[in-house]
């Protein structure tokens, strides 16, 4: 593993559930590492394999997906089509040799501040611990 | 050769040309090199003595129905073809009443090459649980048994098995040699988008030069639009002028669909594919 | 050309704290296509605001990125101050470096101002991609939806109404009024609750722009702000609102007594009820929910629970009434039916089921013995004329229900006298002619006619005697044979030839020994008929063992007590005789198999294993067939040899000919035959009307699901009493039936589990004629702007604290039930008593915070109420009971909002409440009192409590089902079932979602005042929406480009919101066309396109490619 190694975390969050729960970590002051960059969707089920294809071929060591709660989506059926799309899009690119550790989908909800900032300082801690993606 | 049965097929689609019902045949013809087959398009009646059917017919035929729309045209199909149909009929690519099926039971397919034609069967034949195409208008040759090895994606186990290093590495290699030539694409009756995903500008989501990352990204991202819809014909792997092995990645994402979603391509045209769709109690693995 | 210019906001020190404006600045100055970069103290203020416009009118700037807080928080802010100088509000991106990025990375400088500068990266690739928008105007429906009726949903409505729009009011309940209604006062006034609650509710229950939907739930929402469209279930009360006067008589006569809700279970209240009295709307409501489990397992449809319900009042005459209005046969059934009911009785799950056979039969010997009134002929009001062949209870059951239409019915049958099987096969100690013959007369009576040795050969005649309908209940008579040597040997009987001539009065001659063949209720009937006719040794021989023996076990039961023996697991081979005379029988043992095809394990006979009984009489009892020769007409017939009909409807192969009962089934039961007489009705009035015969059939039923069983003492079911063996001699019956005492009190044992029984006592005596048992559930429909929703809390049950006595002793009450005690208008009449001696209390323990601010036991958060009710209650018992004392044991007592709540906590001490810091270890009993221990962390003693009575200040929690609700609505909930607010500072009556918004205890505990104020600001935000012209629809939806579309639809199948369509365009192409209106901008259809052909505008795949490889 290289010296000065931080991982690049990108993460997808929708606006109604995990985008507002990120803020919320934000308001309460929640502290995690700043290895993640949060682009916003409207939806989970707005997330298309290509953007987590895109991300890793232009460096990312981790992607995460966040959607609401199944059952909860502000679009009725959102998440529970970025659950099947990402369940068969992580077996693959491990399968590839994409370790499925790197792709990581969580159902967060607009409330659950600290879950955000715990889940993401766990995601940054894995991914510091399984090294550059290019190198493995 | 079973002349048998190539004169069935030959009598049906005269008659066919004869009486109007179709426009053409979409059939096999032998190559010029008098060994192996070739696809073969006959649009008047005499033409029908040039078709055949053997171990050499590898051609999934249905491809050329895409371009034919509104046309009636008549198409030999294999069991695997057959599910290509099936996909097509499900995707709203192809009308029922615009195609006429000549149906041929299937003993398998040889590997064969310019002037060269194996004992060998393809890989995709060994373990493919169909004797019979799942859809047809007439049926060459009557009903047809043939004993198939059990499905267990061996292959697929075995690529697994590797560490995901070696995982890595191996397909580095693979997606390094691809060219781009696309015709994997081409000969796949899957593929038929107006606009290709990777022949867009905007956005631009591969460019065309052959590096490996933009190979890795195409070859992915194509596998990935036919996960529940390849039936597994691999003419894309004969095709591939470098000797990529797709069928190792179409394969995975059918077994992964299988176990998932309960799902086969090509099976039933009404059932809906396993991304139309969802399931609101499925753990699918995800913190739930 | 993109011209963008970037705004870096300080925000104070809460961005600049941890982030280097000034760098970022300077990487955003060499970003491509960025002309401008400043950055700002308060970017959101006034002149950031302005620095803004003038820089974009200056630099000439076409695209505009922030630098600031999160995008939920000012997006709308800024989008307004571009478009306040000419740029399209949506060529603005906010890159979110506060919540995101200096909030949550304090301390760390470095790390944290390249992560700013590569979130302005990401958002100027974006923007630089995004297209000018314009949103659509669209009208305003101005009318609001307000779900719960509580005080919080009561103000809104009020506001908005007096405002001049219309409101429909939902409210689950039949009243609204909410939890404030059961409130005796209210703190710190103390001003009588239902004083202060009541004129508003009378206002809403008549203002003229208030449609208020009580007892309705809303079962779907759609749509978007200004355009709401609501579906509304109107649960059916039964009653018609618009006749009840509120008399109160069908509450009078109703027999359904249950726990009240209103008064927490410490009152009762009727089926039919008004849950307080000044509820509005004012009027009664039925609660009926759905068919008790005895009258879905009667195959007949009998409504036991209405009869039984009667029996409980001593309502003897009216509930037989309830049972006449399906069939005639409660003597009959009452004594030989197999009782299906009694499994499936929801008491069977408590102690035993209720006797319900039983009741039946007493409430047909009460009417007998008394005297029978002459039941009055039914007009005939139907053209029709209908045969019935057979008098069987199949036959009866069709006669009964088809003279009760009006129709001229005429019943044929070949023997001597009417009933059947039930006359002829049936031995008088079970059911005595008596008893039918009265239940036969009724029917004749009613104006069916029986003729009687009058048997039909061909139906041809019948038809041409000017019949237009038949029915065959010809019932399944002939004998089945074994088919063993020396069957027809004299001294063999078949069962039904026996019983018949035992029926008929003919003398058998029988010897000293019989062998009963079969373990049926036929054979068991034989055997018992040997006895009483002087057979000494009787021995049944059944093939199978006791557990598959057929017959109903009580039946069984006595048949061993009357001495009989039944030699299981054993079969006949054949008959021994001599001097052609029965000198034996030679049977082989049995062993069980492999089930059959009825799933019974198949007898295999044991080689080797015969045996012989000596015996004077065979009597062959294994079944009995349908005789196929009886008529003359080519009837259809299954593979079992019964007649063949359609399994709806019952016709037969003949067109206008029914059939049911035995000669259908085969060998059944006498209510399995009713049932098909009953069904065969249907059939037939539908027939000679010419109406459809299949629709509606089977008819679906709700089956009663939950019945509570919580507060059922067990009480075993009363035995029937049973004449002595001594005087089984003749033919007297031998069970004897309850008498009226018994009756009662077993019928005082059914739980009720429909509510409401139906035995329409109710619509006995509504002079209005407002009721209508028949009534459905409506779904209205209603078109809204605006929807408000206040759906409560309710305090938690406090049977889940069993270790403070919640639940578990009668004098540990929770805080509402106090209330209901104190209140005037309530079960005590406004008398404080220990419910278990109902004396007054002399010492009063209030505990405090229970279920609140402990996670494990409810919300965690604090009820907010408490601690001012259990000052107020505190206060209202000293002043009805001078020498009363209460202990308050609080954790901190609060007393929130304003001096004259702290103020009321100190007059509560005045009063003479001990105040007591401190937790409680346990609650139990002592001495006839109860004892509450605990510490006391004042003085850090332990103490211990004598106490009469024990009030658990029960936490507040949101209503019971509302996640589904909010589900529906699309609006945010956290973990507790608790609405999220927008915003939880400066938006705290609106929901994420325009044109939703929130109040009262729906939100967080609040108590009055809080509930009022908000459900005025909700109102607020309605007004302000309505006071618009229009409203801009979200212009951010998806388009398709139909040069790349391949019309594969699969966007179609996974669109939400079916806001996606096929279209065929000119050239014959088949394209995907999207909805501009329905559109919600979700994205699924833009992934599920291969070829990339869907374009969700703001959110397209290159502003998200974009923003990808920016990082």
């Amino acid at each position: 593993m290289t010296e000065n190694y931080k991982p690049k975390v990108i993460g997808f969050l929708c606006n109604w559930c995990s985008y507002a729960g990120a803020d919320v970590a934000g308001t309460s002051r929640m502290k995690y590492p700043p290895n993640i960059r949060i682009i916003r969707v409207p939806c989970s089920g707005r997330v298309d394999p290509l953007f987590v294809l895109k991300c890793f071929q232009n460096g990312a060591d981790g992607v995460l997906i966040s959607g609401c709660h199944p059952g909860d989506c502000h679009y009725t059926d959102g998440n529970y089509h970025a659950r099947r799309r990402f369940a068969l899009l992580r077996d693959f690119l491990d399968y590839l040799g994409i370790d499925k550790k790197r792709l990581r989908v969580e159902w967060v909800s607009a409330s659950e501040g600290q879950r955000f900032a715990e889940m993401v300082s766990d995601f940054t801690a894995e991914l510091t611990k399984l090294g550059p993606r290019s190198k493995v | 050769m079973d002349m048998e049965l190539i004169q069935q097929i030959r009598d049906k689609a005269r008659n066919l040309l004869e009486e109007g019902t179709v426009e053409g045949i979409i059939g096999y013809e032998r190559a010029s090199d008098g060994v192996t087959a070739r696809p073969f398009f006959a649009y008047e009646p005499p033409a029908a003595e040039r078709l055949i059917f053997d171990e050499t017919c590898t051609h999934n035929l249905v491809k050329y129905l895409l371009d034919k729309k509104g046309k009636k045209m008549a198409v030999v199909v294999k069991p695997c073809d057959s599910r290509a149909i099936n996909l097509l009929l499900n995707e709203g690519q192809i009308e029922r009443d615009k195609v006429f099926i000549i149906g041929v039971g299937c003993p398998g397919i040889v590997e064969t090459s310019w002037n060269y034609k194996s004992e060998t069967l393809q890989k995709r034949c060994r373990s493919c649980q169909l004797s019979s195409p799942l859809v047809y208008d007439f049926l060459a040759g009557g009903e047809f048994e043939r004993q198939a090895e059990e499905e267990t994606y061996s292959d697929i186990a075995e690529a697994e098995a590797e560490s995901l290093a070696n995982r890595r590495e191996f397909w580095q290699e693979q997606f390094g040699r691809c060219i781009r030539c696309y015709a994997c694409r081409q000969v796949c009756p899957g593929c038929y988008c107006p606009v290709c995903f990777a022949e867009q500008l905007e956005p631009l989501w591969v460019g065309i030069r052959i590096a490996p990352e933009e190979n890795e990204l195409w070859q992915t991202m194509r596998s990935f639009h036919l996960a529940g819809r390849c039936v597994g014909c691999n003419e894309c792997e004969r095709v591939c002028p470098v000797d990529i092995p797709l069928s190792l990645l179409n394969r995975k994402l059918e077994k992964d669909v299988k176990e998932l979603f309960a799902f086969q391509a090509g099976l039933d045209p009404e059932e809906p594919p396993p991304f139309a769709t969802f399931k609101k109690e499925e753990k699918l693995e995800f913190g739930e | 050309m993109a011209r963008i210019g970037v705004f870096l906001c300080h925000c104070g020190s809460n961005i600049a704290g941890a982030v280097n404006i000034l760098e970022v600045a300077e990487a955003a100055k060499r970003l491509p296509h960025v002309v401008h970069v400043e950055d700002n103290k308060f970017t959101c203020s006034d002149p950031g605001q302005a620095s803004i416009q003038k820089a974009i009118t200056e630099h000439n700037l076409n695209r505009v990125v922030i630098g600031a807080c999160s995008p939920r928080m000012h997006e709308s802010t800024f989008r307004r101050t571009v478009a306040g100088v000419g740029l399209n509000p949506y060529l603005l991106e906010i890159a979110n470096i506060r919540e995101h990025c200096s909030w949550v990375h304090p301390g760390q400088v470095e790390e944290a101002t390249a992560k700013a500068i590569e979130l302005v990266r990401k958002a100027v690739a974006r923007v630089a991609w995004q297209e000018p928008l314009t949103p659509k105007q669209v009208g305003i429906t101005r009318r609001a939806l307000v779900i719960g009726g509580g005080i919080a949903g009561i103000q809104a409505s009020l506001d908005i109404a007096d405002a001049g729009y219309e409101v429909v009011l939902v409210e689950r309940e039949p009243s609204i009024g909410g939890h404030m209604a059961q409130l005796d006062k209210t703190f710190p006034t103390l001003d009588c609750s239902a004083c202060i609650l009541t004129p508003k509710m009378t206002m809403v229950g008549q203002h003229a722009n208030i449609k208020l939907m009580s007892y309705s739930e809303v079962e779907d929402v759609s749509g978007y702000i200004g355009n709401f469209q609501v579906k509304i279930k109107n649960k059916s009360r039964y009653i018609d609102v618009n006749k009840c006067t509120g008399c109160g008589e069908c509450a009078r006569v109703c027999p359904v007594e249950l726990n009240s809700e209103f008064d927490e279970n410490m009152g009762k209240r009727k089926a039919t009820y008004i849950p307080f009295p000044q509820a509005i709307p004012n009027k009664y409501t039925i609660d009926k929910r759905g068919y008790p489990p005895c009258r879905v397992a009667c195959p007949a449809g009998v409504n036991a629970q209405g009869y039984i319900a009667l029996i409980s009042q001593g309502k003897f005459k009216e509930a037989l009434e309830v049972l006449r209005r399906t069939m005639p046969f409660a003597g009959v059934c009452g004594r030989v039916c197999t009782h299906p009911c009694e499994q499936e009785c929801e008491r069977g799950k408590v102690d035993q089921p209720v006797a319900i056979r039983t009741l039946k039969r007493f409430m047909a010997d009460y009417e007998l013995k008394a005297g029978r009134e002459k039941a009055a002929p039914v007009e005939r009001t139907k053209e029709g004329k209908v045969a019935i062949v057979g008098s069987g209870p199949a036959g009866l059951a069709c006669a009964y229900d088809l003279v009760r239409q009006g129709y001229l019915v005429t019943v044929f049958d070949s023997a001597p006298e009417a009933g059947g099987l039930l006359r002829y096969g049936i031995p008088e100690y079970r059911l005595p002619k008596e008893v039918l013959s009265n239940e036969i007369s009724y029917i004749q009576e009613l104006g069916a006619e029986i003729k009687t040795n009058t048997p039909v050969k061909n139906l041809t005649e019948i038809f041409n005697g000017g019949y237009k309908a038949i029915f065959l209940g010809t019932g399944a008579g002939m004998s089945q044979k074994m088919g063993i040597p020396g069957e027809n040997t004299p001294g063999v009987l078949h069962s039904l030839d026996f019983l018949r001539q035992v029926n008929f009065g003919v003398k058998v001659n029988l010897g000293s020994k019989a062998a009963i063949i079969g373990g049926g209720n036929a054979a068991v009937d034989a055997a018992r008929i040997a006895r009483r006719l002087g057979v000494s040794e009787i021995t049944v021989v059944y093939r199978r063992s006791r557990a598959e023996m057929p017959a109903i076990p009580s039946e069984i039961e006595e048949m061993e007590h009357e001495g009989i023996k039944i030699h299981f697991l054993a079969a006949p081979v054949k008959v021994l005789s001599k001097d052609n005379r029965v000198k034996g029988i030679q049977c082989i043992r049995m062993e069980l198999g492999e089930p059959d095809a009825s799933g019974r394990r198949r007898p295999m006979p044991v080689k080797g294993s015969e045996f012989t009984l000596d015996v004077d009489n065979v009597i062959i009892a294994v079944g009995q067939g349908v005789d196929k020769a009886m008529l003359a007409e080519d009837l259809a017939y299954t593979d079992w040899g019964t007649l063949s009909v359609d399994p709806v409807t019952l016709q037969t192969n003949i067109d206008g000919v029914f059939a049911g009962g035995d000669v259908v089934s085969g060998p059944a039961d006498v209510i399995a035959a009713v049932a098909a007489g009953k069904e065969a009705a249907i059939s037939m009035d539908r027939y000679l009307r010419g109406i459809d015969m299949q629709e509606g059939r089977p008819e679906t039923v709700k089956r009663v699901t939950e019945v509570s069983k919580d507060v059922v003492r067990p009480i075993a079911r009363h035995s029937m009493p049973t004449l002595e063996l001594e005087k089984r001699k003749g033919f007297d019956e031998v069970e004897l039936g309850f008498d009226e005492k018994t009756a009662i009190a077993e019928a005082q044992r059914c739980l009720n589990c429909a509510v409401c029984s139906e035995c329409r006592e109710c619509e006995k005596v509504c002079e209005a004629q407002a009721i209508d048992h028949e009534m459905q559930d409506k779904i209205s429909e209603e078109d809204v702007g605006a929807i408000v929703v206040a759906t409560g809390a309710t305090p938690l049950d406090l049977t889940q604290f069993s270790i403070y006595g919640g639940g578990v002793y009668p004098d540990v009450v929770s805080s509402l039930q106090l209330e209901r005690m104190m209140n005037a208008a309530g079960p005590t009449g406004g008398e404080v008593v220990r419910p278990s001696n109902g004396a007054h209390p002399k010492e009063v323990v209030f505990i405090s915070c229970v279920g609140s601010r402990d996670p494990r036991t409810g919300s965690g958060y604090c009820s907010k109420v408490c601690c001012m009710y259990m000052a107020k209650e505190a206060i209202m018992i000293k002043e009805h009971y001078p020498e009363a004392h209460s202990y308050i044991i609080y954790t901190d007592a609060r007393g929130p909002g304003g001096k004259i709540f702290e103020d009321f906590l100190i007059r509560a001490e005045k009063a003479g409440t001990t105040y007591m810091r401190g937790q409680i270890d346990s609650v139990a009993r002592q001495d006839g009192r109860l004892s509450v221990s605990g510490q006391d962390f004042l003085t850090n003693e332990a103490f211990n409590i004598p106490a009469d009575l024990v009030v658990l200040a029960t936490g507040l929690m949101p209503n019971r089902d509302v996640a589904k609700l909010f589900q529906t609505i699309h609006i945010s909930y956290d973990a507790k079932n608790y609405l999220l607010q927008a915003h939880p500072k400066l938006r705290p009556v609106e929901t994420a979602v325009d044109g939703i918004y929130i109040g009262g205890c729906a939100v967080a505990p609040t108590d009055v005042p809080e509930s009022v104020a908000q459900g005025s600001a909700a109102a607020e935000y309605v007004l302000k929406l309505f006071s618009q012209e229009a409203i801009e629809a979200e212009p951010m939806t998806s388009v398709v480009d139909i040069t790349k579309c391949a019309g594969c639809l699969l966007c179609r199948q996974v669109c939400p919101f079916q806001a996606i369509e096929a279209e065929t365009l000119r050239d014959g192409r088949t394209v995907a066309s999207i909805n501009e209106s329905v559109c919600k901008g979700c994205g699924i259809c833009v992934v599920a396109c291969r070829p990339g052909a869907i374009k969700l505008r703001g959110f397209s795949d290159q502003q998200v490619l974009a923003e990808v490889m920016a990082l």
